[in-house]
């Protein structure tokens, strides 16, 4: 074998070494921590408030606390959202300087670091409008962080809809209100659903910016209304994993696996949705 | 043009220009009411351009601008107060490549007239409209699933089929077959003159042959200037330009 | 009566409502990172800031140099990147030029689900499983340690890359592989020395756009990288990054108007422009290479 040929194989076999490699490290990952975390797998543990006792601290608080905060988060987030995306994409004019400049804004956002939001948050929405370190800051705040996302899916998947339906509806006699909500947003809803459905799953696993914002880490009611104290599952999962103990590292570890699962039944509804939607174009 | 035809569609003094560039010069005509009139000539002469005036769809194109006047029903179409959605409903467009919307045959048919807000018997109209498609057969057993999955003679059908559904004063077809199979292309032939009986049709085609065959006038467009209109077997029997007769026997285009 | 065209009129009119948030979110941000920072200045000059070495905002003696918090932060960005660069991109190439359609489609997905991965789960990788298996080679290591906060972070940076420099091998044309093969070539060579040249400017704002991720990342360096920061070269010891010392100021209890807290935001501020800045070039160069498509 000549010296380019081994040169070849040898790359070939790096890049295939490289890209199972991380899946390794997902599956070394996932492993560890269920091991860890299989003893202290339970009902009860899903069932009991956080305590001082590892052996009795369970995630119901979180568990309610972030289904809670994702609800609100998701009816704050997803009209605002859709709404801009669908006035940038077809109420702006294209090429004009307020679409460029409002595009910038948008993507300058996404990149944000997420404590950056948390400050924000803090000072907007806990200090300035009083809402104190409650769901409701918490749940703005992850609206602020999420808002980026939705939006540059959301036109994104208006983007692909073909010119021809559009033409094909105005020679009908058609508004323009009725080619957008009529023609267009049908085309794009399962793109902008898969959009949704992944900034869903970033919000939950967020923990930077509630904890700024008051997510605190010992909370043993359950939230009453919008303007109570809460916990979230990634903030209880920092603040057991944060302590010396290696009981409560174990009992971090299994959150973790609860967490995963929410994150990854979301994730496999997100990749079915895609495959339907290239389905339903390409018939 | 004998005086005894009723005019539908008047264009006076129209010049139309792509920002700088003039592609129509000084077209006059007048086009009859419930015959086919056929648009013929070289590519790029303006054919399409002039077609999409009549119901202004050259509106999306940057930079369009139409000195002159175009009279539907003596009304001028490029009239500021013009409401344009109610234009495009009284004027059927057919588009080159077939463009059924992605989702059920029915309600393909049925979406033109529920936005313009008409209320009727929908399942009627749709089989009426499939009938006179001549795709009714075809479908009637399948109306509810999704019109991507027809052929494209099918789908070509069915656009005629939701175009009638609004029940236009007159449709626009924009080399319709151009796309599609030559048999395909037949059925939708026998369609257009079946159609003509009760509405007007202006209809751009590359192919001679098929304006020779369905036309009962012909309008022969060169470099953006109408060089000849007349009923279509004086233009190919006895063309009076020399162009008309060149490009009839193939010299160019 | 409502018709239909004063009703588009009203809706194009009320839609523009909803660009709103979006904007007053931006100009908040600035607004608010400066104005709090303001105070912080008017009692730290900028140079002492910017290029003080010792950092000790919370406990006398004072100190206000911010280097080793940046100095903390960029070893997590080295690091992480010297990692993840080489396997994101080889895998990339795997992805898009090696592996069969079928092992494509079932890999792909998988490497976007590490995407997904919150990064405080990392935290906790990092800190109790990590660094105890990298003290079986190098014993002297800290518990807290930016070796181990370093790689998790490459860890989550590395399917961003990945997928960029996989979306730039795809919208090569055939072409260019086609010429290269006819004329002899390997895949190694081909890939070598003709793709990944072609795809090389979409390959840098793919650094710098996961360098501006790695800066920004804060969960897995609170957890793992440590409390102290410090203006050292070990990645065995403890080191602290500014997303971690803004998180320590908001869990402390530093008081509102004092330099503390103002010290919180000025850091803020300069997080803030730095990831800025690379993610604005990172941004442009993507733009430009968009431009110059073939």
């Amino acid at each position: 074998m000549t010296t380019r040929e081994i040169y070849n194989l040898l790359f070939i076999f790096l890049t295939k070494a490289c890209s199972y490699f991380c899946l390794f490290i997902l599956i070394f990952l996932i492993s560890s921590t269920l091991i860890k975390a299989w003893p202290e797998l339970s009902f009860e543990f899903l069932n009991s408030y956080p305590s001082r006792f590892a052996n009795k601290a369970g995630i119901k608080a979180a568990l309610v606390g972030s289904f809670y905060l994702i609800c609100l988060t998701s009816i704050i987030a997803l009209p605002v959202g859709i709404l801009s995306a669908l006035c940038l994409e077809e109420y702006i004019p294209k090429k004009s300087f307020t679409k460029k400049i409002l595009e910038l804004n948008i993507s300058n956002l996404a990149s944000m670091p997420s404590i950056v939001y948390g400050l924000i948050g803090l000072a907007l929405f806990a200090r300035f409008l009083n809402f104190g370190t409650s769901l409701i800051s918490g749940a703005l705040t992850l609206s602020l962080l999420i808002l980026p996302i939705i939006i540059v899916s959301t036109q994104a998947a208006l983007k692909t809809v073909p010119k021809a339906i559009s033409l094909a509806g105005y020679a009908m006699g058609a508004h323009k209100y009725q080619i957008v909500f009529g023609l267009k947003l049908p085309y794009a809803l399962t793109g902008i659903l898969t959009g949704v459905i992944l900034s869903i799953s970033r919000a939950i696993g967020e923990s930077a910016p509630l904890i700024i914002v008051g997510a605190v880490g010992y909370v043993s009611f359950l939230p009453d209304n919008l303007f109570d104290s809460y916990t979230v599952l990634p903030v209880q999962i920092f603040n057991w994993a944060g302590r010396p103990s290696a009981d409560f590292h174990n009992r971090a570890a299994a959150a973790i696996i609860i967490l995963l699962l929410v994150l990854l039944s979301f994730n496999i509804f997100a990749i079915y949705l895609r495959q339907k939607s290239i389905r339903n174009t390409k018939s | 043009m004998s005086t005894e035809e009723e005019i539908l569609l008047e264009c006076k003094n129209v010049n139309i220009f792509y920002g700088k560039k003039q592609v129509l010069h000084d077209i006059n005509l007048k086009f009859p009411k419930n015959k086919v009139t056929a648009i013929i000539g070289p590519s790029g002469c303006g054919k399409s351009t002039l077609l999409r005036c009549f119901n202004r769809m050259n509106d999306f194109t940057e930079g369009f601008k139409l000195n002159g006047m175009i009279k539907f029903k003596n009304l001028d179409i490029y009239d500021k107060a013009t409401d344009v959605p109610r234009l495009r409903k009284n004027v059927g467009m057919l588009f080159q490549k077939p463009n059924p919307f992605p989702k059920s045959i029915y309600k393909n048919i049925t979406w033109g007239p529920k936005i313009n807000g008409f209320k009727m018997d929908y399942d009627q109209l749709v089989e009426k409209c499939l009938k006179k498609a001549a795709l009714w057969d075809e479908v009637q057993d399948r109306q509810h699933e999704s019109a991507l999955e027809l052929s494209g003679g099918q789908q070509q059908r069915l656009c005629i089929a939701r175009t009638i559904a609004l029940n236009p004063e007159f449709i626009l077809m924009d080399e319709p077959c151009s796309a599609l199979d030559p048999k395909s292309t037949n059925k939708i032939e026998a369609l257009i003159k079946e159609l003509s009986q009760k509405y007007t049709i202006i209809i751009v085609t590359h192919n001679m042959q098929q304006a020779a065959r369905i036309s009962d006038y012909c309008l022969f467009l060169l470099s953006g200037k109408a060089v000849e209109f007349r009923k279509t077997e004086e233009l190919f029997n006895a063309p009076k330009s020399p162009k008309t007769k060149n490009y009839i026997e193939g010299l160019f285009g | 009566m409502l018709t239909k065209r004063s009703l588009d009129q009203c809706i194009k009119i009320s839609l523009r409502i909803f660009l709103i948030p979006s904007i007053i979110c931006t100009l908040f941000t600035v607004v608010f990172l400066v104005k709090e920072s303001l105070p912080f200045f008017k009692d730290v000059s900028i140079s002492d800031f910017l290029l003080g070495y010792n950092w000790q905002p919370l406990i006398e003696p004072r100190s206000f140099g911010v280097l080793p918090l940046v100095s903390g932060t960029m070893h997590i960005v080295l690091i992480s990147i010297i990692f993840a660069l080489p396997v994101g991109i080889l895998s990339s190439i795997y992805l898009s030029e090696i592996a069969s359609k079928k092992i494509r489609k079932y890999l792909k997905p998988s490497l976007e689900l590490l995407a997904g991965v919150p990064s405080v789960v990392f935290g906790y990788f990092a800190l109790i499983t990590l660094t105890p298996i990298i003290r079986i080679f190098f014993p002297q290591i800290e518990a807290f340690n930016s070796l181990s906060a370093a790689l998790v972070v490459g860890v989550m940076i590395l399917p961003m890359i990945t997928s960029l420099c996989d979306d730039s091998l795809q919208s090569l044309p055939k072409s260019i592989k086609e010429a290269a093969y006819a004329l002899g070539c390997t895949q190694f060579e081909c890939i070598f020395f003709v793709q990944l040249p072609a795809v090389f400017k979409q390959m840098s704002a793919s650094v710098l756009l996961a360098i501006s991720r790695a800066i920004g990342e804060t969960m897995a360096v609170t957890l793992a990288a440590g409390a102290t920061p410090s203006l050292h070269f070990d990645p065995l010891k403890s080191i602290q990054t500014m997303t971690a010392f803004i998180v320590q100021v908001c869990l402390g209890d530093a008081q509102n108007g004092t330099v503390e807290y103002h010290s919180c935001f000025a850091v803020a501020l300069l997080l803030f422009l730095i990831t800025f800045f690379f993610n604005g070039l990172g941004k442009l160069i993507l733009k430009r290479a968009k431009n110059h498509d073939y």
